[in-house]
């Protein structure tokens, strides 16, 4: 009885066959899982969460980003440039990256201030997540193979003006 | 079943007419106490649910950001928190006494811990609202609410963790008194794995609380985001785990009563406890699974824990919904309800029990396939963050634990105040209207998730892409549905204990609730239609589902 006290021998069965075969079958649906993720990054390393990181104070990326910001304001990134992008209560900086397709860019991006989130939403159905800490910048390689526009949404949530936090990636042709 | 019936209740118990059970009176007043609680939460939680709920749909209810997070932060504490938390205290009580015949051992010390938990929930509540902790019920540093905001936290988790002490306690000295026979019920075990998961949740919460609360009145400098997310996940995420193993202890509960006892000699509780034990064995292993996409933490610990201890976290829910469903349609069969699948048409389905037990399972189920993408190290790059994350705990949360809560307590109200259900035909709708309400909820969170729409974000009208409109119309007309079970939900259990018809008739008591099921010779309680069930649902969709999102991230730009 669930809801009443029992003897062991009252409880205690063999499990049945049915019993078994289920136990089975979610251990190796669990394992199928377990597998898939850990094949998968060697299967495709262009499709990974980002593994390079360091450590930077936030003030100072903020700086980095900003003076970042003040030489290609406007203009298109040329291939080889490292970019700075620094997630700051409420904005990005720089707001907008003008970049090329075909091209594999270095991105850094940190926060200068509180915990963020990365969000990249293009029209092409594109998502992609990750988190902005202050303290810990991430290095990724981006490669774009068309020409599009991309959003850059702050996902986790940081203050007052968080949703406005929106910038834009332009991919050249 | 009724052992004690007939015989005289010692002074300061009473006899329970229904199941014959003794109640001792002083442990009875700590359950209700601690279920009016976790009411008053609910109905908290509830009115801000109406705000964030219509501000995230199409109609965009709240347009002052300020105000929208007040409400967020409201809806998040209340519900994720305090009524969850209130009520597995109550249930741990309730287990831990009533079921094994015992007095509550350490009443002072309860109702300390429900002081303490009242005194901390009244302090964040009246932070929250003034505006001063807009921080979501995780308050992330480096932002900072006001610091009494983390001492009223603090004092509620301690208060959470004393009565969990206090419910050891009581199980131990029942057992030393030989207060019962034999072993624990099903649904006490289940508790008490549920207990075991709550200590780790306190240890955790403390650690990550005090060092944000040392970081808030400026004693620590600077702080650690990476140390407070592992943390703190530890709270937020373990105290999940108590919700689910709560409710599968209350799926079994549902069973059985709603069964009149028949259906629990039709579960394997050798496999129930099994699966019970393997819970808090895989729960701390699992809080990988918030830090996947953090920067800071190695790809070894992310797969470890996030991804593969995750995995395995999800055996045990997938070996339970067997167990219950198998459970059920063993039962069926054995009362003449045959057919693959004509037992499942023939279910007892006006019953709220027995529908509770089984939509409740329906939208855990939904939830814990949705899960599976996300805690997957590359493919939750797709989904972090997004409404798909909210998606998944409205599923696993509301539509499971608090439905199961809910259809659990249309038994247990009228069994502890001796008042007749207010009305059983509400109760009927308010499960469906509850599962309908979250069905809808949820998939237009994931369909919101899936297009990347944010989460935590009042999105203003300007910030809407044009394909979000649709699924925020949807979320709206959900939210609405369930808000609008959940009042009936609180209104009948108010008019049962206000103006409930006083008996202590047992026709009376559970009469509708308790389905008259006689096991008929030469039936043979076969599970094979649930085995079927649970491999299309559990094996097939779910798997399509996880390698449906790894082929999506193949079609993104190339970021490594």
């Amino acid at each position: 009885m669930a809801i009443f006290p029992r003897k062991l021998e009252e409880w205690y069965k063999p499990l049945a066959s049915v019993d078994k075969t289920w136990i089975a079958a979610s251990v190796v649906i669990a394992l199928v899982m377990a597998t898939t993720t850990l094949a998968w990054s060697f299967a495709d390393p262009s499709h990974q969460v980002p593994t390079e990181t360091f450590e930077v104070a936030p003030a100072e990326f903020r700086e980095m980003a900003s003076s970042f910001a003040d030489k290609y304001r406007g203009s298109t990134i040329p291939e080889g440039t490292e970019i700075y992008l620094a997630a700051v209560q409420w904005a990005w900086i720089p707001k907008e990256l003008r970049l090329k397709a075909g091209v594999t860019y270095k991105v850094v991006i940190s926060s200068g201030d509180v915990l963020h989130g990365f969000s990249l939403i293009g029209d092409d159905g594109t998502v992609y997540n990750l988190m902005v800490m202050p303290g810990m910048a991430y290095v990724m390689y981006i490669k774009f193979d068309k020409p599009g526009v991309y959003e850059i949404r702050c996902n986790e949530f940081c203050g007052l003006g968080h949703q406005g936090m929106v910038g834009r990636i332009i991919v050249e042709g | 079943m009724a052992a004690r019936m007939g015989t005289e209740a010692p002074p300061g118990y009473r006899v329970c007419p229904v199941t014959g059970l003794l109640c001792h009176l002083p442990s009875q007043r700590l359950i209700i106490a601690n279920y009016v609680m976790s009411l008053i939460s609910l109905a908290i939680g509830g009115t801000a649910a109406v705000f964030v709920g219509l501000s995230r749909s199409s109609l965009i209810l709240v347009k002052d950001p300020g105000q929208y997070y007040i409400w967020l932060t409201a809806h998040g504490l209340n519900m994720l928190i305090f009524w969850i938390l209130w009520f597995e205290v109550a249930l741990l009580y309730f287990v831990g006494t009533i079921l094994i015949n015992a007095p509550l051992y350490g009443l002072r010390l309860a109702w300390v811990a429900f002081g303490l938990m009242l005194l901390g929930q009244i302090i964040m509540n009246v932070l929250v609202f003034s505006g001063k902790a807009s921080v979501m019920f995780t308050a992330y540093p480096p932002m900072v609410a006001h610091p009494m905001f983390y001492v009223g936290y603090i004092l509620f988790v301690l208060g959470a963790g004393l009565a969990v002490i206090v419910f050891f306690a009581t199980l131990y000295k029942a057992r030393t008194e030989k207060r019962y026979e034999g072993h624990l019920p099903l649904a006490t075990w289940g508790g008490a794995i549920a207990g075991i998961i709550a200590i780790t949740v306190v240890v955790h919460g403390i650690i990550s609380l005090v060092y944000v609360f040392l970081y808030s009145i400026g004693v620590l400098k600077t702080v650690n985001v990476m140390f407070y997310r592992w943390f703190f996940w530890g709270l937020g995420h373990d105290a999940q785990y108590v919700n689910v193993v709560a409710m599968v202890a209350v799926w079994y509960a549902l069973l059985t009563l709603a069964s009149g006892y028949v259906a629990a000699n039709f579960i394997n509780e050798k496999y129930a406890r099994l699966a019970f034990v393997l819970y808090p064995i895989f729960v701390v292993p699992g809080i990988g699974h918030h830090i996947l996409v953090d920067p800071g933490f190695s790809v070894a610990l992310k797969q470890a824990s996030g991804s593969v201890g995750s995995h395995f976290l999800s055996v045990p829910s997938m070996l339970h919904a067997f167990a219950l469903l198998g459970g059920t349609e063993a039962v069926m069969r054995a009362t003449g309800r045959t057919g693959l699948f004509g037992w499942l048409a023939r279910l007892p389905w006006k019953n709220p029990g027995f529908s509770g037990l089984i939509l409740s399972m329906i939208l855990f189920g939904l939830g814990g396939i949705v899960a599976q993408p996300q805690t997957t190290l590359q493919p939750n790059l797709l989904f972090h963050n997004t409404l798909w994350v909210p998606a998944h705990f409205h599923w696993t949360v509301v539509g499971g634990t608090t439905l199961a809560f809910m259809a659990l307590s249309y038994y247990v109200v009228p069994l502890l105040t001796l008042r007749k259900l207010y009305s059983l035909n509400i109760a009927r709708l308010q499960i469906y209207l509850a599962f309908i309400g979250i069905l809808i909820l949820g998939a237009s969170m994931a369909w919101l998730g899936w297009l990347g729409a944010p989460r935590r974000t009042l999105l203003l009208e300007n910030l809407v892409r044009s394909e979000w409109w649709t699924p925020m119309t949807l979320l709206g007309i959900g939210a609405v549905i369930f808000i609008v079970s959940g009042v009936l939900y609180l209104v009948n259990i108010l008019l049962t204990v206000l103006a409930g018809k006083k008996t202590t008739n047992p026709l009376e008591l559970v009469g509708g609730l308790v389905e008259q099921l006689e096991v008929k010779e030469g039936a043979i309680p076969k599970k094979t239609g649930s085995l079927i069930i649970v491999f299309i649902f559990l094996g097939i969709v779910l798997l399509s589902l996880y390698f449906a999102s790894f082929i999506r991230l193949e079609s993104l730009p190339e970021i490594w």
